[in-house]
């Protein structure tokens, strides 16, 4: 039984349809994360769930019980928010025990499950702080730790790590993919960050425009993209554009316009259909002199001229060219390849995704 | 040539001197001397020597008064401040059209002068006015013996009139800072209406609350125009009342000022509150310049 | 839960019916009497209607009823002072708020600390001790004494919502000019008087309502020769309840309409200026 269900949930502002007709079903105890650019309708969904958006239609489960019309306050989810919402003029220690106090538990017990939703994020011994005394990573914990403290059945998060710096936030990842594995609450995390996302998800579900545009693994996103607009958001993808001349088996071969011919993964694609191979900048290979000898003959082997590089820390950034297209590819910083020069690339044919147009 | 020029930096003055030279004379003269000037005069008796002889007569002829201003204000600020809460708190968390129509009618008493004000209440608090009239109609009351409004009761229904709105605005003001996610965090933690409103609305807008207190307070204590049309010189009456009669009777500013104290000191407590926050406040904008 | 939800709306509508009816109340009360040319109770509309009061008060009727006389002089009266109180009010306050916004002045805690007793102390026991050094001055029931009474009242805002305007135009705005080669007073009449245009004419609007609504000091300074608007209303009001609910609104109208279109230019200076 699934912990939470969304079944074809539309949510109108005006004209704009911020949520279509979207269906949703959250496992017990994953960690699923509703991914995609700002105005894809994530948050509404998310506030769908948390109650505090009426959904113009659509019904919503928790753990098969239908709370579409139950007010927030008696959903029994955790919330987390993007500014913390710690409430100034309380100390930690209150900011945790007024969901306990609300539930009319007693002194002692209240002051133990806050001693262990602290233990939980490491913050034993900041009870008696307000919140203006802490960091934004320790709000953070606190805020985390408030939603957890009351044991809800779902855990929200909304962008929680958005007003954090890059170090912090890339260390935050990980301490809550592993307080969710402690916990095993079921969560539903919203991010605009795709690595975020590939980092701590056990799904993704990838929105555009109020739909879901593909849902799966992080894995099955990231290799197997479903469309354009997954494949483009995931990373920087190029895009080369071209009709598909012969299909071998879970292969396709697509012509462009200028004359390559390029081979990469496809299904559910008929010969003559026009397509968008998907070729990502770490599928792109440069050919040594030596192995260029070898490979010459092999298929996705093309000449390319360097037409930019930019040096990016460990690593260059290209633009080349390759007839009449622009593509980028990464290569290590050690081995520079100026402006101007010819080279061979090879791609590899199984990360290539060819979509549909 | 250095000897010039350090002695020149010397001579001249910094240029907010004189933008600011008339504004603070002028309040010197016209608000700083006469200020200090009804303290000092409440302890010149009529034999013109230092005493507290005023003080004595004061008490003796207006204590009654003292209190019954006492009362009014204590009241009306209280009524006032408890509606204004709940005003702003409806205003706060509620969206759509009726609110927005409320948020709009509100207002309109906060531009209202205080003699207007004051004849309104005179003929709508009548024995005959529109209140009783429309009391009659709904069979509350009998025509024959309506409502005497024209004393404490009035008297606070027309500051609660007028006073709601200013602090409901200043209030509201206080409440639109707090985003909605601390109103959320505590829905999604399971707290109904009344819990939001106690531990977090109205603890995360102490300030502006108390603000709202300080002001209707101290200005309620100060009015003059309200209590004159509506009260009068009925006994009893408003110290601001008594001022003004002790003066166009008697001439007597020994205690008009005496009484003038004892309003000081009712709102004592209140004006260093205040007057301490806000320089505060300033002072911090200041600093935050620098 | 639909059901609640039509419990909370109709609970809204009945607050709002409620708020409209005390707020309407007495304004209607008011509206009533200015036309009422017989009105006695237990009727709960005037017998007989009409505009012979408003007649009277425009001095477009001469009539012998008691406290009915026209009100224009008293208007004009009223205008004029007001109009010399907004004036020399903005004269001193834009200064004086453009220092206080600009500039850190050594003993500035104290100055503030002037402007803001009036509003923390009650302001007739200074009314009063005016009226004692003014009659020794022989500014007792002038207009000249009165003009100075208004516009203490009124410098006490202007001060606040100037200095609130200047501080609201970002330095470097002004600090650009310079940097191109304008001089301090060039800046300020280039760049910040027209960046500050609409506050300051809100802050001046505000002074000339103050002052044409002004009651209390005008009572105890201008008795019993200065008759501006506010006297005349409070004089005819135990007499002659239509002609006074005439002056009533006539000094409504525009203060309303002011504040209205004001508020929205003053929201928060206005609120954080008597606050």
């Amino acid at each position: 039984m699934p912990a939470l269900r969304l079944e074809r949930i539309v949510k109108r502002y005006g004209k704009v349809k911020a949520v279509d007709d979207l269906s949703l079903e959250v496992l017990e105890g994953e960690l699923l994360t509703l991914l995609g650019p700002s105005g894809c309708g994530k948050t509404t969904v998310l506030r769908c769930v948390s109650g505090f958006v009426r959904p113009d239609s659509g019904e919503i489960y928790l753990e098969d019980r239908k709370v579409t019309e139950i007010p927030p306050e008696k959903r029994g989810i955790g919330l987390v928010f993007q500014n913390y919402a710690l409430w100034p003029h309380m100390t930690v220690f209150q900011n945790l025990a007024f969901g306990l106090e609300i539930k009319k538990l007693s002194k002692s017990l209240i002051r133990e499950k806050v001693n262990r939703a602290l233990a939980l994020v490491q913050l034993e011994g900041f009870e008696d702080r307000f919140p203006r005394q802490l960091s934004g990573g320790q709000q953070q914990r606190v805020a985390l730790s408030r939603a957890l403290v009351l044991e809800p059945n779902v855990l929200l998060l909304d962008e929680p790590l958005s007003n954090l710096d890059a170090l912090l936030r890339e260390q935050m990842r990980f301490e809550i993919a592993q307080i969710h594995k402690q916990s095993g609450i079921t969560t539903i995390y919203v991010t605009h960050d795709q690595t975020e996302a590939m980092v701590i998800s056990d799904r993704i579900a990838v929105l555009d425009k109020g739909r879901i545009m593909q849902l799966g693994t992080p894995l099955e996103i990231y290799s197997k993209p479903a469309n354009k607009f997954v494949a483009g958001f995931m990373g920087t993808t190029n895009f080369l554009h071209g009709r598909v001349a012969k299909i071998d088996k879970e292969y396709a071969v697509v012509t462009t316009e200028d004359g390559l011919t390029i081979t990469g993964r496809g299904h559910d694609i008929e010969k003559g259909a026009e397509v968008d191979v998907a070729i990502r900048p770490e599928s792109i290979k440069f050919l040594s002199p030596a192995e260029a000898m070898d490979y010459a003959r092999e298929p996705n082997v093309f000449e390319v001229e360097v037409a930019r590089a930019s040096y990016v820390g460990e690593l260059i950034d290209y633009q080349l060219r390759i007839k009449s297209h622009l593509i980028r590819a990464k290569g290590e910083a050690r081995i520079a390849r100026g402006v101007g020069i010819r080279i061979l690339i090879k791609l590899d044919a199984d990360q290539l995704a060819v979509l549909c147009r | 040539m250095e000897a010039n020029r350090t002695r020149r930096r010397e001579l001249s003055l910094p240029p907010y001197l004189l933008l600011i030279f008339p504004a603070v004379t002028f309040m010197f003269l016209m608000y700083g001397y006469p200020f200090l000037s009804s303290i000092f005069r409440s302890f010149i008796n009529p034999q013109g020597e230092f005493s507290f002889d005023n003080y004595g007569k004061t008490v003796d002829l207006y204590l009654k008064d003292i209190g019954f201003t006492l009362a009014v204000t204590a009241l009306s600020t209280a009524v006032s401040a408890a509606l204004a809460i709940l005003l702003a708190v409806y205003l706060r968390l509620r969206q759509n059209p009726i609110s927005r129509a409320l948020a709009a009618l509100y207002k309109i008493p906060i531009f209202i002068p205080f003699v207007v004000v004051a004849q309104m209440m005179n003929s709508f608090l009548a024995p005959h006015g529109i209140l009783n009239l429309a009391l009659a109609k709904l069979k509350l009351i009998d025509l024959q013996d309506p409502l005497q409004l024209f004393n404490f009761y009035g008297l606070t229904f027309g500051f609660v009139w007028k006073m709601i709105p200013f602090s409901a605005l200043i209030i509201h003001g206080g409440f639109q800072m707090i985003d909605n996610s601390y109103i959320e965090a505590a829905r999604s933690c399971g707290a109904g209406l009344v819990r939001v409103i106690t531990r977090v609305l109205v603890p995360m807008n102490r300030s502006s609350i108390l603000v709202a207190l300080v002001l209707v307070y101290s200005q309620i204590v100060g009015t003059f125009t309200l209590p004159y049309m509506l009260i009068g010189g009925k006994i009893p009456t408003t110290i601001t009342v008594d001022i003004a009669h002790r003066i166009n009777y008697f001439r007597d500013f020994g205690v008009a000022n005496t009484l003038g104290v004892f309003s000081y000191l009712l709102v004592l407590i209140t004006a260093i509150y205040y007057l301490r926050s806000s320089v505060k406040k300033m002072t911090g904008y200041q600093a935050s310049e620098a | 839960m639909p059901a609640k939800r039509i419990v909370v709306l109709t609970a809204e509508i009945v607050l709002l019916v409620l708020v409209f009816l005390i707020i309407i109340g007495p304004m209607m009360s008011l509206f009533i009497w200015s036309v009422a040319h017989r009105w006695y109770w237990p009727n709960t509309l005037p017998q007989e209607v009409g505009f012979e009061y408003w007649k009277q008060a425009l001095g477009l009727r001469t009539s012998l009823a008691i406290g009915a006389i026209s009100i224009i002089p008293a208007f004009f009266l009223s205008l004029s002072i007001a109009i010399v109180v907004v004036m020399i009010s903005m004269l001193i306050a834009i200064p004086a708020g453009y220092a206080l916004a600009k500039y850190r002045i050594p003993f500035g805690p104290f100055i503030m600390f002037l402007f803001l007793m009036p509003n923390a102390f009650p302001q007739q026991p200074i009314f009063v001790n005016l009226l004692y050094i003014f009659t020794r001055l022989g500014l007792a029931g002038t207009v000249k004494g009165v003009v100075l009474v208004h516009i203490l009242v009124g410098l006490v805002f202007g001060v606040w919502i100037t200095s609130a305007t200047f501080r609201s135009i970002p330095s470097y705005l002004e600090e650009a000019a310079r940097s191109v080669g304008a001089g301090k007073v060039y800046t300020f009449f280039h760049i910040t008087l027209p960046l500050a245009a609409p506050g300051l004419l809100a802050s001046s609007v505000f002074v000339f309502i103050t002052s044409l609504d002004e009651f209390t000091g005008t009572f105890f300074i201008g008795l019993p020769f200065v008759n501006t608007l506010p006297m005349t209303l409070y004089s005819s009001s135990g007499y002659n309840m239509q002609f006074a609910s005439v002056i009533a609104i006539i000094l409504l109208i525009p203060s309303i309409l002011f504040m209205t279109l004001v508020q929205r230019v003053l929201r928060a200076e206005y609120v954080g200026g008597m606050g």
